[in-house]
């Protein structure tokens, strides 16, 4: 009866069952940290693809590990996968929420995964410098940098659905005036993050941004680090993910 | 145990020409010598054999040696039963000649070793002609995919479609497969299902051991595919009803036996669609509504799952079914080429054929091709028997099908 009345309250079911499938595993969900969407499976496929492609290319480099950063972690979905797909790899990964950091950590060790090979940490994507990486890392440069940051347009917030307007992270969800707000800051750590050699930046966001993205980094940008590679849709054919790259 | 001659055999075709000579105790022999066609096409083996030996030791392209090695593999196991009977004949005319040059008693002295010759060649032409048959039929070690759908039939038609699929379940368990429903419709209000699919397979140890004669999953349960019509009377009446449930059997030849053989649809060819068109989607929307399906566009056939939690994996279990429902198709046209009667045994063909009748007053089986029947419904259904019950003389049909056209051709 509980259960019953918390649905009629739209509380979302991820945060009544306490667990929802992810790819092919499970994952603890708590409110407010955002439910992990199919759309951000298929981020993970095109990661997933992208990663393996590249290492068909480089089979006789360095059996170094494949550092891997995900921004705005939430629930550890992302990095987690990624870290099941990719034995040799290492996730750091950050969120600004404390039971964001908390609940990718537990995740991550409920599903046999070490300090060493999955990390979360509180740090916003503007602060993680350096200097904070690799004060609790060291590790300062990384191979691939994967987000769903908070993408939705301010004015869209409160046309969102009862479960998710009243029951999920606001700053989960709304990434400011044109939604671009994390999206601006991951660009311009972007530099700093890659490493040495190549670093590829994949992101999900909002329909608006592919285009917006693309033209402002590929055209006249004040970017000449970063390069816009290709942006995708999803399986409802929306726009939805941008490749970048940093060499 | 049949006696053996020790040397020439190693413990492996002792125990394989024991099984062996034990299955053909329930079966009449297949033939008494080996046919002509039989024998040109055992030569062309052993040639193609040897020349591949010497193409691969020569080969320097590495993508052709991993087709030559397969190619080999599976010429192996027929070469090597060939041989075998070639130094059992010669074995057989050097008896004969010391049995000439010897006097009356001679003869006796050697006429047991005769026979015991005699019929070690014999069963080496069946397992031989097996062999070469299975050679032409690769989808045997496969493992499946089955799908049940009630027909005509109504509530009837659904009770029994349960029925049906407890039945194949009881036997996956016996043969210690491995069970897994992909997609089930709702259960109708007495508990029968109208539709249902199902994935089957069996621990693949990797390497294809040539020695092995065992069918794999869709090797042994092919012959359901048809339709099963069942005349009993239902739960709620008196009288007899009829119905019929279409039960299909696909081949899985996805990551099977080595990913080169694998058959996969080109990505270009596949329509990928959510049931969640309209909205912003992405963040905007928090659902858990994750069904996809997905169209082969050149067929139109389509497969669609709604059953997990996650996207991905619906997506994994729709691209299953559509891979072998295309597969299938394909199979099911090339087979059609060869003639009804092959297509209709290969479990193919027309797949409104009916295949068996369930007939509960007379509590009685019957296959319509091989025209056998069994009686013990009750313990044939409930105990997963029927598999086994209709597999030999299902097979010897094949076989006979097989071994026809060859010497048609």
């Amino acid at each position: 009866r509980d259960l019953v009345r918390r649905r009629l309250e739209h509380e979302p079911i991820q945060y009544i069952i306490g667990e929802w499938d992810f790819m092919d595993f499970t994952i603890k969900c708590r409110a407010p940290t955002l439910c992990p969407r199919p759309e951000t499976e298929e981020l993970v496929e095109h990661v997933i693809h992208q990663i393996q492609n590249d290492q068909q290319q480089h089979k006789d480099n360095d059996n170094n590990p494949i550092q891997i950063l995900d921004v705005g972690c939430g629930t550890g979905a992302i990095g987690i996968a990624l870290a099941r797909a990719f034995p040799q790899a290492e996730v750091t990964a950050i969120d600004i929420a404390p039971e964001a950091v908390a609940l990718s950590n537990e995740n991550a060790r409920l599903l046999q995964l070490s300090d060493a090979r999955y990390k979360a940490q509180l740090c916003s994507a503007a602060d993680f410098t350096t200097e904070a990486s690799t004060a609790a890392t060291s590790v300062m440069k990384f191979d691939y940098v994967v987000s769903n940051p908070p993408y939705i347009p301010f004015n869209d917030m409160e046309t969102l659905t009862p479960d998710v307007r009243d029951h999920e992270d606001f700053g989960a969800l709304c990434g400011g005036d044109d939604g671009l707000n994390v999206v601006r800051d991951i660009v311009a750590m972007l530099p700093q993050w890659a490493g040495e050699s190549k670093c590829t930046c994949w992101m999900e966001v909002d329909v608006s941004h592919p285009i917006m993205i693309r033209d402002w980094i590929g055209g006249s940008g004040n970017d000449d680090v970063n390069k816009f590679v290709e942006y995708r849709q999803d399986l409802c054919g929306r726009d939805r993910f941008v490749r970048l790259e940093v060499s | 145990m049949l006696p053996i001659i020790a040397h020439k055999c190693h413990p492996r075709l002792i125990q394989h020409v024991w099984l062996f000579s034990f299955q053909t105790k329930c079966q009449r022999r297949l033939l008494s010598t080996l046919p002509a066609a039989l024998e040109n096409k055992v030569d062309a083996m052993i040639q193609r054999h040897k020349d591949l030996l010497s193409k691969l030791s020569k080969e320097t392209d590495s993508s052709k040696l991993g087709s030559y090695g397969r190619e080999i593999s599976t010429l192996t196991s027929i070469v090597d039963l060939a041989l075998e009977r070639r130094a059992l004949l010669e074995e057989l005319e050097t008896i004969k000649q010391l049995v000439a040059s010897e006097d009356e008693d001679g003869e006796d002295l050697f006429a047991s070793d005769t026979v015991k010759i005699q019929r070690d060649i014999e069963d080496i032409d069946d397992r031989l002609t097996k062999r070469i048959l299975d050679s032409d039929d690769p989808d045997a070690k496969l493992n499946a995919i089955l799908e049940i759908r009630a027909g005509t039939g109504g509530e009837e038609a659904s009770l029994f479609a349960g029925e049906l699929l407890k039945s194949y379940e009881k036997y996956v368990q016996t043969k210690r497969w491995k069970w897994e429903v992909l997609s089930s419709g709702n259960k109708t209000d007495l508990g029968g299902i109208r539709e249902v699919s199902v994935s089957i397979s069996a621990n693949q140890s990797g390497n294809y051991d040539s020695d092995d004669d065992s069918l794999g999953v869709f090797g042994n349960m092919r012959y359901e595919s048809g339709v099963h019509r069942v005349q009993r009377v239902p739960i709620n009446d008196t009288r007899i009803h009829t119905s019929a449930v279409s039960v299909a059997i696909l081949p899985d030849n996805t990551g099977a036996l080595g990913d080169e053989t694998a058959f996969s649809i080109p990505p270009a060819d596949l329509k990928i669609e959510t049931m969640r068109a309209s909205g912003a989607g992405g963040q905007h929307v928090n659902t858990t509504e994750s069904a996809v399906r997905i169209t082969h566009l050149p067929t139109g056939i389509s497969a669609s799952i709604q059953d997990e939690r996650s996207q991905h994996k619906n997506k994994a279990k729709a691209m299953k079914i559509i891979t072998a429902r295309v597969f299938s198709r394909m199979k099911d046209e090339e087979n059609t080429k060869h003639g009804n009667l092959k297509a209709e045994v290969m479990g193919g063909g027309d797949r409104s054929e009916r295949v068996r009748t369930y007939n509960f007053p007379q509590d009685r089986v019957t296959d319509h091709r091989c025209k056998f029947s069994e009686h013990g419904m009750e313990n044939l259904i409930e105990g997963g028997l029927l598999v086994n019950t209709f597999l030999p003389h299902m097979e010897k049909l094949r076989m006979e099908v097989a071994l026809k056209e060859m010497t048609d051709h």
